[in-house]
């Protein structure tokens, strides 16, 4: 079923086109709660993305990706179930320089390894990791999401890619050792 | 730059990736609320094109109330009465087709024509005469015989074209019979009415009129000028200014009574009119009726949660209801804008009938003096230790319930229909909308799952449930000119829920059934 009668169906509310696009977008939209919310409560925040999807796909315009449009809409669940789980970002700022990483260093990770290794950030710098990094927002965009100031986004950013840069050393190590 | 890299990698990998995830996994968890969202969008889209059609039907009334109240405004116009003056002029009048109306001036706006053309023959100047004591003409008629009070008549061989009756107000039976029309000097419609038999009756009698089968229009005429009845040339009658025109039903009436004659054997009852429309439309335009109407419903209803907390209430109550019929009974009084349009307001008694079937378990217990038996080890001869003292008794008792819950409301309905009519009948559609004045639930409902109570100490009805909406087509069929019997398929939608707000659940009626009723037409106003 081409994409443009799946969106169509369940624009007139048709089961059958429903259940299709839940099957099709699982994989990809469950991707995107890993990384914000982990693994325990992607599948209940993914539950409510697609009830939102479903509800709300009226509105979409067509001008746009209509993945892309799922996506954002899977992010704004996922924060809103941070939200609702009081997450509590840190207004301290980072003074402190982080080193490079050296690309030899991540080059041998996969995706699976990836997401690993943001969802062991602690769950601030991995929102705004996420939110950076792979959606592309900018930290005033972060900021006004999040309602936060932009300057504890950049500092949660830095302390993200410091801790990655600990972790991606010390997994290269442990892969040293191991081999 | 390397962080750069680091985070192109990231985007790149993960922004498409797909984890491992069962999506039929995903789906079975959401299918219950993706079905309860379909169920409520189709329901909204049901709802809107209720109210689209109610809106269309209302604008549609609308439109024929405004154009029928311009119609009734306009006498005839301009171009039709230029057609019918040709037509009268030009040709034998008994060639003619002639235009199922016919308005007073169509007679005299060529008189001269029309007396050149009259090559006869007969007066009814004498009969007239001694109904008028002033004026009176016949236009159209050859002025055979001249009458001291200045009538004019002319007659025409088979053929009576019009009658015109100067100074009509002196006449005081026209004055009695017909004060409204004579009483102002403007012109009015006429009414054709192509009646073989009026004409018959006035001949018969009098002797003087022709029989004529094209017997069409009578046109009474106020003339401003002294009559020229005792000349025996053709009479040239004055301008139309002051021309009034009835309907030739008065006419015949009129001249049937000042010359006595018994209209009970003469004159035709209504119904052979020929054109019978004709009549029924002069005879129910601006007219009031009352009828009585009673029916029988199906019912349907809907039961929602409005959460999940509402869910296990919901399936406790739809175990528990059944819906009966629902009766309706109505007055209403109905105002006839035009012939084809009405409007109608009155007062309802509905009353929603269910069954509620409950089986309550109800368990006591109580303590009793008795011997408890206690047996220990196994095999054949377990040691038996008999305790004596109280223990616990516990009694269940079922009661199997089965009481019958109904729902009062008294509505005004406000309703407009449009209906067409042919001889007796006459068939149309019905709309508009039934406001709610109260709404009274009797009976007993489940308050949780196990546990009933009355509905009145529930106290989750509301008083009034506002408007609902009503779409009758009804099939009317006249008795005689007083009453009707009507039959009236009917649905009434309730778009709002009968419980309060605060209550778990929605509980909306659909009722869809008919009606019979009386309806008792007002003596008319023909004029």
């Amino acid at each position: 079923m081409e994409l443009n009668e799946i969106i169509k169906g369940c624009q007139q509310y048709d089961r059958k086109c429903q259940k299709e696009l839940v099957i099709r977008y699982t994989s990809y939209l469950k991707t995107v709660c890993r990384m914000y919310v982990g693994e325990e409560d992607a599948k209940d925040v993914l539950q409510e993305s697609f009830m939102i999807v479903l509800t709300k796909i009226n509105t979409y315009q067509p001008t746009g990706s209509f993945k892309a449009w799922m996506r954002i809409i899977t992010v704004r669940c996922s924060l809103a179930w941070l939200k609702k789980k009081k997450l509590v970002l840190s207004k301290e700022k980072e003074t402190s320089r982080t080193d490079c990483i050296q690309p030899l260093v991540y080059e041998h990770l996969n995706e699976e390894a990836l997401i690993s290794l943001i969802q062991s950030l602690p769950e601030s710098q991995k929102v705004i990791f996420s939110l950076n990094i792979i959606e592309g927002f900018s930290h005033k965009e972060i900021a006004i999401m999040l309602d936060i100031n932009e300057a504890t986004s950049r500092s949660h950013l830095l302390r993200a890619r410091k801790n990655l840069q600990k972790k991606i050393t010390l997994d290269k190590v442990k892969l040293k050792n191991v081999s | 730059m390397r962080w750069i890299n680091f985070k192109k990698k990231v985007k790149e990998d993960l922004y498409e990736y797909e984890s491992a995830g069962d999506g039929l996994d995903i789906w079975d968890s959401i299918s219950g609320e993706v079905d309860a969202l379909n169920a409520k969008n189709k329901k909204e889209d049901h709802r809107y094109l209720l109210l689209l059609l109610f809106l269309i039907g209302s604008l549609g009334a609308a439109y024929l109330i405004i154009s029928s109240s311009q119609d009734s405004q306009k006498v005839y116009p301009e171009a039709e009465i230029a057609r019918n003056t040709k037509a009268n002029t030009r040709h034998d009048i008994e060639d003619q087709t002639y235009h199922p109306r016919v308005i007073a001036k169509q007679s005299i706006s060529s008189p001269e024509k029309n007396i050149t053309d009259v090559k006869n023959k007969k007066t009814i100047g004498e009969k007239f005469a001694q109904i008028k004591d002033s004026s009176l003409t016949l236009n159209n008629i050859e002025k055979r015989n001249t009458a001291n009070n200045g009538i004019s008549s002319i007659t025409r061989k088979n053929a009576i074209k019009g009658i015109s009756i100067s100074d009509i107000n002196s006449s005081s039976s026209l004055k009695s019979n017909k004060k409204d029309n004579i009483g102002e000097s403007t012109e009015k419609e006429i009414e054709l009415i192509n009646s073989k038999q009026i004409a018959s009756s006035v001949i018969k009698n009098h002797k003087t009129l022709a029989t004529d089968n094209n017997l069409r229009s009578y046109t009474l005429v106020e003339e401003t000028n002294e009559s020229t009845s005792s000349s025996s040339t053709p009479t040239i009658l004055k301008e139309e200014s002051n021309s009034i025109s009835i309907p030739l039903s008065n006419i015949a009436s009129l001249l049937l009574k000042e010359f006595k004659i018994e209209t009970s054997k003469d004159l035709p009852t209504r119904s052979y009119f020929p054109d019978h429309n004709i009549a029924t439309k002069i005879k129910s335009t601006n007219k009031f009726n009352i009828g009585v109407n009673a029916g029988v419903f199906y019912t349907h209803k809907q039961l929602t949660a409005k959460d999940t907390d509402g869910s296990s209430l919901l399936a406790a109550r739809e175990s528990t209801e059944q819906t009966l019929e629902t009766i309706r009974g109505r007055i209403y009084g109905e105002y006839t804008i035009q012939s084809n349009l009405s409007i109608s307001v009155g007062i309802d008694y509905t009353r929603i009938n269910e069954r509620f079937r409950f089986v309550e378990a109800e368990q006591n217990t109580q303590l009793i003096n008795g011997v408890r038996y206690i047996f220990t080890g196994t095999g054949v001869n377990p040691t038996r230790l008999d305790e004596i003292g109280q223990i616990i008794e516990t009694t269940t008792t079922t009661t199997d319930y089965t009481l019958y819950n109904n729902y009062e409301l008294i509505d005004i309905p406000m309703l407009i229909s449009y209906k067409w009519n042919k001889n007796k009948w006459s068939y149309g559609i019905q709309t508009g909308v039934i406001a709610n004045l109260s709404l009274k639930g009797t009976g007993r409902i489940l308050t949780s799952e196990t546990n009933m109570e009355t509905i009145t100490a529930q106290d989750i009805f509301k008083k009034s449930l506002g408007l609902s909406y009503a779409l009758n087509l009804v099939l009317e069929h006249r008795l005689n000119n007083s009453i009707s019997i009507i039959l009236s398929p009917s649905m009434r939608y309730f778009p709002n829920s009968f419980t309060k707000d605060s209550y778990s659940l929605t509980q909306k009626y659909q009722l869809i059934g008919g009606d019979i009723g009386m309806k008792y037409y007002f003596k008319n106003n023909l004029k």
